[in-house]
């Protein structure tokens, strides 16, 4: 970066007096030397007086009726139809939503497997059901749903399809004091106004990042620990936390988790 | 007057009709956002409301560690940033065709201040052209900063960047309209 090039960087700044005194008065002194900086501060304060005097723009007629309604309209939809019976958006979510949707499927089964089996404190999936299920997932998530409902029906267990063992979803939410441990959360909440869409702007307020919105459920993205912190401290304000899923592989730190919203009876 | 936290405390609850009024207070400031990132009014006015829709969803979470104002315009500039994610970031070059030959407009301030410029549509559309040109990183601080007229410290809030990112930003993307606008400048 050349002289002028720099000078025309802090042209900017000097022009919003962001500059300390000392740059200043270089800056003053390389302009009474240098006509081309001079035009450039010439031209940026024109373009700003210009940019200045850009009137408001008016909305259109009834936008604040539309607003309104638009919102009644969509809280409305939100209390009418409880998000987990929700549609989704794209079909293009479902492999995503799949995975998380055949976790809670199974979470549900092992309730009664748990029962007949008489067990009571087992670690989540091990490691090699792990990657059978990612596998089966990362196929057809659809189909691997439809495997398990159907061993189900059968009366087959979840060790024929490969399932070890389960965890009992209490447990898991006992375990689960102060930070998010596992891909998948389902919050449970009494305000119907908690939507995906809530924990969007708790993600933007903390630094998380978003992956996905989908009907229900949002994907974010946890890259460390403290991220996994504040995240169970903000959702345990907005409602009871049940985590349904995986814990990351080995030393694995990025994950991303998806969080269902399920309305409290 | 119920004050500005009143009101959010009570949409916090749930109240709509606290809502509708903090929408009054804020509306035509985002749909004016909205337009200058987008430079359609359609465009602007479905933005606006996704904006208020995110908003009011997210009170609930909102804990008050940033000014509503700052939270609401980060939520704005956010939603708009998805959107040209979704639409490829479809960058429009300035680039002078016959007609704009003929449309060609002179900012320089002769004679009257810059105060006294009333802008005409077809100087305005050609200003706007010249915003729609730039990233949308670089249209966003060009719009709050010199359009809409926040501080520094404000837009470093709004987009969560340090402040030094703000000023170069802001520089960077003055030098780029100012060079989208130079034959008009």
């Amino acid at each position: 970066m050349n002289d002028c090039d720099r000078m025309q960087e802090q042209i900017s700044e000097y022009i919003d007096g962001m500059l300390d005194t000392e740059v200043s008065d270089q800056l003053l002194v390389h302009l009474s030397e240098c006509s081309d900086c001079r035009a450039y501060y010439h031209s940026l304060t024109v373009m700003m007086d210009t940019l200045n005097t850009m009137p408001e723009e008016e909305p259109g007629d009834g936008f604040h009726d539309r607003l309104i309604n638009r919102i009644k309209d969509e809280l409305a939809i939100t209390t009418a139809i409880p998000a987990q019976e929700g549609p989704l958006h794209k079909i293009g979510n479902w492999a995503k939503w799949g995975a998380g949707a055949a976790a809670v499927v199974i979470l549900l089964l092992s309730v009664r497997f748990l029962g007949d089996l008489n067990l009571s404190r087992m670690k989540v999936y091990e490691a090699p059901l792990i990657d059978k299920m990612q596998v089966a997932h990362d196929e057809n998530p659809i189909q691997e749903e439809m495997r398990i409902f159907q061993a189900d029906e059968n009366g087959e267990s979840l060790e024929d399809l490969g399932i070890n063992s389960i965890q009992d979803p209490l447990v898991l939410e006992a375990e689960a004091s102060d930070s998010i441990h596992t891909d998948a959360v389902d919050l449970m909440v009494q305000d119907v106004r908690i939507v995906p869409e809530t924990l969007y702007g708790l993600a933007e307020e903390n630094g998380i990042d978003v992956v996905l919105i989908l009907e229900g459920a949002i994907i974010l993205k946890l890259t460390t620990m403290e991220q996994r912190e504040i995240l169970h401290r903000e959702l345990s304000r907005l409602g009871t936390i049940l985590e349904t899923g995986l814990e990351p592989k080995g030393d694995q730190e990025i994950q991303e988790v998806t969080i269902r919203i399920v309305p409290e009876e | 007057m119920t004050g500005e936290s009143q009101l959010l405390d009570m949409a916090k609850t749930g109240s709509l009709p606290a809502f509708e009024e903090l929408i009054s207070l804020y509306e035509k400031k985002v749909f004016n956002y909205c337009y200058r990132m987008t430079n359609c009014r359609e465009d602007a006015e479905d933005l606006t409301q996704e904006v208020f829709l995110k908003v009011y969803r997210s009170l609930p979470s909102f804990k008050g560690n940033s000014q509503f104002s700052t939270w609401l315009y980060r939520i704005a500039h956010n939603i708009c940033i998805d959107k040209f994610r979704k639409q490829k970031a479809v960058v429009v070059p300035l680039v002078k065709g016959e007609e704009d030959e003929e449309r060609e407009i002179q900012l320089k301030a002769e004679g009257p201040s810059p105060e006294d410029i009333l802008l005409s549509k077809e100087q305005q559309s050609v200003i706007q052209k010249g915003i729609e040109s730039l990233k949308p990183d670089y249209r966003s601080v060009i719009v709050l900063r010199d359009i809409q007229h926040y501080s520094y410290e404000e837009i470093a809030d709004i987009l969560k960047l340090p402040l030094g990112t703000v000023k170069s930003h802001i520089s960077r993307a003055r030098a780029a309209l100012r060079q989208a606008l130079e034959s008009v400048l």
